[in-house]
């Protein structure tokens, strides 16, 4: 069922306004161009980088709201989790939106509507694992026809006319591609199977590709599940012209690291994550996630290629290239969570072109992406052993040597909280009954005599999540916002009948009797005060920064900078525990995206905190992209919960961020300097 | 009494009962203990798959209770975290449970969360709450 809603006088205004882009190939590897936003990361190699420099440290703080568009009657109801970055390409602002994952064309100098199109999915919608309005679009032209690409929540890819928002009769059956269909040979319920997308497709050479996502994999019902693969269809007809399979089937390369025969009924290992494309080398860069099962690897022994790897691809054929495994035999939810970054550095006097992965686990992966080669060494070092019944786990990881890990990794003693020696005591008497150790140090299985779980920073709470990073490609520098937060990690049987063939379920004793699916992690009450939860007096029991945007030079694997990114949030700065301290600014967790311009890093603050008005709201913060230091602040009434993207239409430059959360339903934000 | 007496009175009592309502927070008792256990019920049957057994959250679902979660609720009235529930939850079946059903799992996140229970119960018709603001920590 397909809606098209267009006015016929805007329709037809806006078809006389199209000026076409005058090749296909216009997104390349070196930032957005020509003052447009073509791709979700601005460009096909996910750089995150506009030359504008309009706006600047100077008038930052000068910035007003040009228009807003708020997405509630999108859907049936409002949605609080808009995490779209928009595309702007000929004047026109693209983006999904609204619980049904609607997409909207607007004038991207105005706001105004120009056409919304959305599918009403019925059960199938209902069903999705991924539901809501997504990450975004993809858009297609070929000088002279403009397609708009999404995938609904349901699981289907959509083909729409730029121009009008109709379904493109040509592209599969009436615009629409089936993708429970034809999916590696499996046989999939059309309403029911658990697959979908949020992430958005990606357009290269002609070809769409689409990865696919599941429901989060703390507690399987099953070992089984629907297999990832990542498949191209032709841009202009949606034919499937291949599939690269993530789980090797017998004969396929890798097929061997899937011990007992696990290959034939794991699942997951999809790509959920955003794909990155680099057409002039043909090569497609896939961010592949885990296996069935984030933290209990017993149903799946081996290393089990390509759950956690970064495959290269070729973009005609889908035929491997190259793939390197981050993790082995992964059981720390450690799955590829963000666009590969493809980026052109000098490394020892030597032009390179590289992919630089940010991870969840706080290391940046840097590889020749012709080759596949580490730009500098990656060791496999031994990690420690655990001791879970029927786990195997892998005796070594790989270990980046260049550049160090850009946020704290597992848990010491060194890391907990040391604003005074009284906090300090607590936080040591509460690990008491935990294991912590270095990155890698395994879950356990959960006893209320301890030890009641591992503790981890930058696994399950990760490090960097789906908004990744950005590059710019003047300098040659990366930057990544990064997280400090505490993961519990145990693993308790599943509910009684919950999940027949799962030892295993994510969570811990002092959660008491599992009663259903979810996740049993412990927890505590509004100040942090313990029903059996890790906080401190309401505090983070690590020392902050809690987050903070890291600057890396690519060509070195150098830090550039690091700084806390947030405000200082009400819970530690109005905690009764440090009256009288004068606590530095700690940063805010959240998952957040960065912008780079031609002077500036720009990020919105994670979550509401407090704002220098006293409203209630979060801020919109840029920093010297040389330095880190402060460049200015604009006031949002929610916080960023997509990442910010920034185009130039009629000499203004404008910076749009989807925002939302709490209260606050979805809202896409424009924001310009006064006239 | 003299009747001006007696209408001035009522009038000062009204407008202290109005100012003690405008002032109310999440502190001031608002539920019942058996109220949140009928909400626990429920929030184990609808709720818990994607923001867990005990409000901790999990990879796809926020928490619901804990210093973060409270922070970005700091100040906020009650009424628009029911309507966020009501209007949206459970995301597989949005707006499937009535008012008095939300009601009941609003108390059991305030009782997790913490907060007193008292002798009357949560009210969840509309506007009830909208005179009761969300602070983490007690005024």
């Amino acid at each position: 069922m397909t809606r098209t809603l267009r006015t016929g006088k805007v329709a037809v205004a806006a078809m006389t306004a199209i000026v076409l882009a005058a090749t296909a190939g216009l997104h390349g590897q070196s930032g957005a161009k020509k003052g447009e936003w073509p791709t979700y990361g601005g460009d096909l190699g996910h750089t995150r980088y506009a030359p504008l420099d309009q706006i600047t440290a100077a008038n930052f703080g000068q910035l007003e709201v040009k228009w807003r568009f708020k997405t509630d009657n999108l859907g049936p109801r409002p949605e609080f989790n808009l995490e779209s970055t928009p595309l702007m390409v000929n004047g026109r602002l693209y983006s999904t939106a609204g619980t049904r994952r609607s997409v909207v064309a607007l004038d991207a100098a105005t706001g105004e509507l120009i056409w919304v199109h959305g599918e009403n999915e019925g059960a199938r919608g209902a069903a999705a694992p991924r539901q809501l309005s997504g990450r975004g679009l993809a858009y297609w032209t070929d000088g002279k026809e403009e397609r708009i690409l999404y995938v609904t929540p349901g699981y289907r890819l959509v083909a729409l006319d730029a121009k009008t928002g109709n379904p493109v009769p040509g592209f599969g059956r009436n615009g629409l591609v089936d993708l429970k269909e034809d999916f590696d040979k499996q046989k999939l319920d059309l309403v029911n199977a658990p697959v979908g997308l949020h992430s958005t497709p990606i357009v290269g050479g002609n070809l769409v590709l689409v990865g696919a996502a599941f429901e989060t994999g703390a507690n399987p019902r099953s070992r089984a599940n629907v297999r990832g693969a990542v498949r191209a269809f032709d841009v202009r007809t949606g034919k499937l012209v291949w599939t690269f399979r993530t789980i090797p089937q017998p004969g396929d390369f890798g097929n061997e690291t899937w011990e007992n025969d696990s290959w034939a009924y794991s699942g997951n290992t999809g790509v959920w994550a955003q794909i990155s494309v680099d057409e002039e080398l043909g090569m497609a860069y896939l961010p592949v996630e885990l296996p069935t099962h984030d933290y209990y690897g017993g149903a799946r022994p081996g290393n089990t290629l390509f759950a956690e790897s970064l495959v290269a691809v070729d973009l005609k054929t889908g035929v491997r290239k190259w793939h390197f495994q981050l993790v082995h035999h992964g059981i720390w939810d450690m799955d590829i969570p963000c666009a590969p970054i493809l980026a052109d550095v000098v490394v020892n006097g030597r032009p390179v072109k590289v992919v630089a992965q940010p991870s969840k686990q706080g290391f940046l992966y840097v590889f020749d992406r012709v080759t596949g080669q580490p730009i500098w060494p990656i060791e496999e070092r031994a990690v420690p052993q655990g001791d879970t019944p029927g786990e195997k786990y892998s005796r070594t990881q790989p270990f980046p040597t260049r550049p160090l890990a850009y946020e704290r990794q597992g848990l010491a003693v060194d890391d907990l909280i040391d604003f005074t020696p009284e906090l300090r005591a607590e936080a040591l008497k509460l690990i008491e009954k935990y294991k912590i150790g270095p990155v890698f140090t395994p879950p356990v299985v959960s006893k209320a005599e301890g030890p009641i779980a591992t503790l981890a920073m930058s696994t399950q709470a990760p490090a960097t999540n789906w908004p990744g990073g950005s590059f710019d490609p003047e300098t040659h520098v990366l930057y990544v916002h990064s997280n400090a937060q505490v993961a519990q990690l145990g693993l308790v049987p599943p509910p009684e009948g919950a999940a027949p063939d799962v030892r295993y379920h994510q969570g811990t004793a002092l959660a008491g009797a599992r009663r259903t699916g979810g996740s049993g992690s412990a927890t505590t009450n509004a100040q942090g005060g313990n029903i059996n939860g890790i906080d401190v007096r309401g505090l983070p029991i690590i020392k902050p920064p809690y987050s903070k945007i890291n600057a890396i030079n690519l060509d070195t694997g150098d830090f550039v900078w690091q700084v806390p990114h947030g405000e200082t949030p009400d819970a530690v700065k109005n905690n009764p525990a440090l009256k009288g301290l004068n606590i530095p600014r700690t940063g805010r967790n959240g998952a957040i995206g960065t912008l780079v311009t031609k002077t500036l890093v720009i990020a919105g603050e994670p979550g509401y905190g407090p704002t220098p008005s006293g409203a209630r709201g979060s801020m919109l913060r840029a920093y010297d992209k040389r330095t880190g230091a402060d460049a200015g602040a604009v006031y949002m009434p929610a916080p960023q919960s997509g990442s910010p993207m920034t185009y130039t239409l009629n000499g203004k430059q404008y910076i749009v961020v989807a925002i939302s959360g709490g209260t606050y339903s979805g809202e896409l934000v424009a924001f310009a300097l006064p006239n | 009494m003299d009747r001006w007496l007696l209408a001035f009175a009522f009038v000062t009592v009204a407008a202290l009962g109005i100012a003690a309502q405008a002032s109310r927070t999440v502190w001031d008792g608002l539920y019942t203990e058996e109220q949140a256990a009928r909400g626990e019920m429920l929030y184990t049957e609808r709720c818990s798959k994607c923001h867990g057994d005990t409000l901790g959250g999990q990879e796809a679902a926020p928490a619901l209770t804990g210093p973060s979660f409270y922070s970005n609720w700091e100040g906020e009235n009650l009424e628009k975290l029911l309507d966020r529930i009501r209007m949206t939850m459970p995301q597989d079946k949005p707006g499937s449970l009535s008012r008095a059903q939300n009601a009941d799992i609003l108390a059991h996140m305030l009782h997790v969360g913490g907060f007193p229970a008292g002798p009357m119960p949560l009210d969840g018709q509309a506007g009830a709450l909208s005179t009761v603001t969300i602070r983490m920590y007690k005024p």
